[in-house]
């Protein structure tokens, strides 16, 4: 999915949270969005998922203009916070199976997919005990897995690396991710680990002040700063002195 | 401990405005994430709001559509309030239970070095601050209808009094059979109030013209205000009303009863570990156990193994999970909806409740709850000749949840740091939710109709009017909670959202005015005796409420609110 920022602005009362954001982002790749706290990160992947209104601009999903009570587009997309929505009362698999049927993504041969992923996330044997009773990682990989088994074309989450989840949920994670990606499908995450970013990215996305200060590839952005910086934490830190 | 060292966080704050100030940089960036307060309405402030719009409207709709003030119209107000009050105890109970068991603060304890003694005084003090709108409304109740029946204000100070001392021995003794905290007195603080108001008491019998304009109304105040009334009558004129004290001491003790088991449950910790409570999860929505809640080595338990986990992969291949979403049809509310609603419109509901419907067990329970309520109005109807359409609008509250219903997708969820309504995270839209919760609401209302039609019925002949009379109330009453469901439906859809804060200033505007004139149109509703102008007026309660859903999608579609809110709907309320 090719999305297209234009001029996406955000304010809360007095705060702009995100000012006059201009992105375009090609299909089957990965972003990771980064920036200080409060810079603005969390509310792009809001304003994308249609939780939060954009108060000017405009928002485009393949040419087509995003609307937040277009069923049909947000279909094709899904958020995962760093607290995913759920029944906690519910077992992972009665989620999963919740999530499905939401996204009409039911169809015969998903729950050979699903039996997969519960595997390799480690989640088999607990797939049947209530999400109250699971540790913040297992809930989070039990909301990962429905996402995985729906396979939108827009996955949008909030600090993926950050929510709990362990070493090897995370490895799996981005091997889904990497085989997503050569699929057509388009990752933007947000993650304060820059090794991470600069790593498990084709593009990088600095946000500074609810602005969107770079976009390029990693090696891009280093070589632009050639002479100045050599790391894209240097980076990160002239950006944000830039915007003093 | 003290929570607060006011001298360092005026010196903080000292110190850090001379740093914004010295720096141009910080100077600009303060400015940019400043955020004002004032502009957000808090739904306690509604709820005072609406209080302190209707209670008199109330008073003032009994007068008039009876003609001249009647004493009978005052006590028939004053069983509801009375009513009103007991579900306020009650609250207050809930509320003494959230700051000891499910309050926030007690995990931030749980991280501190601080003694479980301080922790009980730390919440004690929080539950006593906790705002109450207790001090508004019994004043303002009293005040009108004293004024309006003739009473003096003499009378208002001593039975304020009375009724606060009242309600706080029913309280604590009420947390006594609950609890049994050692912590708390609460016997000893009961006796206490209770000596006070009995020394009140004498002080007014003793003297004079004061007592007999108290006794008046006074007898309505405490909670239980039903069963002073019972008594009085009892003494005055027969005892066939005392059994009703049989109704709160039950409802006393088995919610003593329940409440002792749930505590039991919950606070698995012996001893007086408050602040290590190990259940503690924050209470978000109704029903959620919470976003955040610790992972216990319960997770572990009940895990299967080899040829269970064999069994498990089966039933997944034979898609059981899929089926967990499946309606139950057998009940005949579900039943109804299943042929109505269509499949998408199905999955709606289906995501709005959390999984599958249980709307028949809601509205049987519904039918319980009326029923006493019915019990009670019914008797007191004997001498409370107006009672009928206050009866039947209280008893249709009661019948229909709130007259709307419970909805689960309408809980919050914790996203970030702050709450997003559950349906929020799923590919629902505005559009979609609506007609799917005003078919539901609508197919509850008419299933209403008969029982309220019959109370309604009875009622009035109860209260010597006719069997036309009660009907008509009724229906009347049918009819409101029907035309209201489209402003129901888009305070749910704000409500539960930041509807309420972003666009505050035409909320503000708008709402006004609209409450006004639907004020109007109810009062003339039951007003008037001309159908004509019944139906108009039921019209202009739609028209109010299709023009609030209208703009309430059209400022969403715009942007002007956020499914984001700083606040779970569901801690807030009256009290």
């Amino acid at each position: 999915m090719k999305i297209e920022l234009q001029g996406l602005t955000k304010t809360f009362d007095s705060l702009r949270a995100l000012d006059r954001v201009r992105l375009e982002i090609e299909p089957g790749q990965i972003v990771a969005v980064v920036g200080a706290n409060g810079a603005g990160k969390s509310t792009l992947l809001r304003c994308l998922s249609g939780i939060v209104g954009a108060t000017e601009g405009l928002i485009f999903f393949d040419q087509e203009e995003f609307q937040r009570d277009r069923v049909d587009l947000r279909r094709r997309l899904m958020f995962l916070p760093d607290f995913p929505y759920m029944f906690t009362e519910k077992t992972a698999l009665e989620h999963i199976g919740l999530v499905l049927r939401a996204y009409e993504a039911d169809q015969p041969g998903v729950e050979e997919r699903v039996i997969s992923l519960l595997r390799e996330f480690d989640l088999l044997a607990i797939a049947t005990q209530p999400l109250n009773i699971l540790s913040r990682g297992q809930r989070y990989k039990s909301a990962l897995i429905a996402l995985l088994a729906i396979d939108p074309e827009l996955w949008l989450l909030d600090e993926p690396m950050a929510s709990g989840m362990d070493p090897h949920g995370i490895n799996s994670f981005k091997r889904e991710a990497l085989a997503a990606v050569r699929r057509g499908r388009t990752i933007i995450y947000t993650t304060q680990i820059l090794e991470l970013a600069e790593k498990f990215s084709d593009r990088v996305c600095v946000i500074h002040k609810g602005e969107a200060r770079a976009f390029d590839t990693a090696s891009q952005l280093k070589t632009d700063a050639s002479g100045k910086a050599g790391s894209l934490e240097a980076i990160f830190d002239q950006l944000r002195g830039e915007g003093g | 401990m003290k929570r607060r060292g006011r001298w360092l966080e005026k010196e903080l704050r000292r110190r850090v405005r001379r740093e914004i100030a010295a720096s141009p940089d910080l100077k600009r960036e303060y400015k940019r994430v400043r955020r004002s307060r004032s502009r957000a309405i808090s739904s306690r402030a509604m709820w005072m709001f609406w209080v302190l719009l209707v209670l008199p409207l109330m008073v003032w709709a009994i007068l008039v559509g009876r003609g001249a003030p009647s004493r009978n119209g005052l006590e028939g107000f004053h069983a509801c309030f009375a009513l009103w009050l007991t579900g306020w105890a009650f609250w207050r109970v809930q509320m003494f239970y959230q700051c000891y068991y499910w309050d926030g603060d007690l995990w931030i304890y749980g991280h501190l070095p601080v003694l479980d003694r301080e922790v009980f005084r730390l919440q004690w003090r929080k539950f006593l601050r906790q705002p109450s709108i207790m001090l508004v409304v019994v004043p303002v109740a009293l005040c009108v209808t004293t004024t309006l029946a003739g009473g003096g204000w003499r009378a208002l100070l001593p039975a304020l009094a009375f009724a606060a001392l009242i309600h706080a021995a029913c309280v604590c003794l009420t947390l006594f059979i609950a609890t049994r905290l050692p912590q708390v007195p609460h016997v000893k603080i009961a006796f206490g109030f209770c000596s006070v108001a009995a020394g009140l008491f004498i002080w007014l019998v003793k003297s004079g013209e004061v007592a007999a304009e108290y006794f008046r109304w006074a007898y309505w105040l405490p909670p239980f205000g039903w069963i002073n009334y019972a008594f009085l009558e009892g003494y005055l004129g027969g005892y066939h009303l005392a059994w009703l004290l049989l109704l709160p001491v039950a409802a006393m003790v088995v919610g003593g009863w329940r409440w002792r088991a749930t505590l039991e449950a919950t606070y698995a910790v012996p001893g007086e570990m408050f602040s290590i409570a190990p259940t503690w999860s924050p209470q978000v929505t109704g029903g959620d156990a919470g976003q955040l809640a610790m992972a216990t080595d319960d997770a572990r338990a009940g895990v299967p193994e080899g040829s269970q986990m064999t069994e498990l992969e089966n039933s997944i291949r034979r898609r059981d999970f899929l089926a967990s979403m499946d309606w139950k049809t057998e009940r005949w509310f579900e039943w109804v909806m299943a042929r109505w609603l269509g499949s998408r419109e199905k999955l709606v509901a289906s995501l709005l409740c959390g999984g599958p419907p249980t709307w028949t067990k809601e509205f049987v329970n519904a039918i319980y709850a009326s029923a006493v309520t019915m019990i009670i109005l019914w008797f007191l109807a004997g001498s409370v000749r107006s009672l009928t359409m206050w009866g039947c609008i209280f008893v249709a509250y009661v019948l229909l949840p709130a007259l709307g219903g419970y909805w689960r997708g309408f809980g919050t969820a914790l996203i970030g740091s702050q709450f997003s309504p559950m349906y929020a995270g799923f590919p629902v839209s505005h559009g979609e939710i609506f007609p799917v919760v005003f078919k539901v609401n609508l197919l509850r209302s008419l299933a209403a109709a008969p029982v309220l039609v019959l109370f309604g019925m009875a009622i009035a002949v109860r209260a010597g009017e006719t069997i036309q009379f009660g009907i008509i109330m009724a229906l009347k009453t049918v009819g409101l909670v029907i035309a209201l469901q489209p402003t129901i439906i888009a305070t749910r859809l704000s409500g539960c959202a930041s509807g309420y804060q972003r666009p505050a200033r035409l909320w503000q505007a708008g709402l006004v005015p609209l409450l006004l004139v639907g004020l109007g149109a109810g009062f003339t509703l039951y007003a008037s005796q001309s159908l004509t102008w019944a139906l108009v007026s039921l019209a202009i309660v739609a028209i109010i409420g299709v023009v609030v859903l209208i703009s309430c999608f059209k400022w969403y579609e715009r942007g002007w609110f956020d499914q984001l809110s700083n606040k779970p709907d569901e801690l807030s309320g009256p009290g």
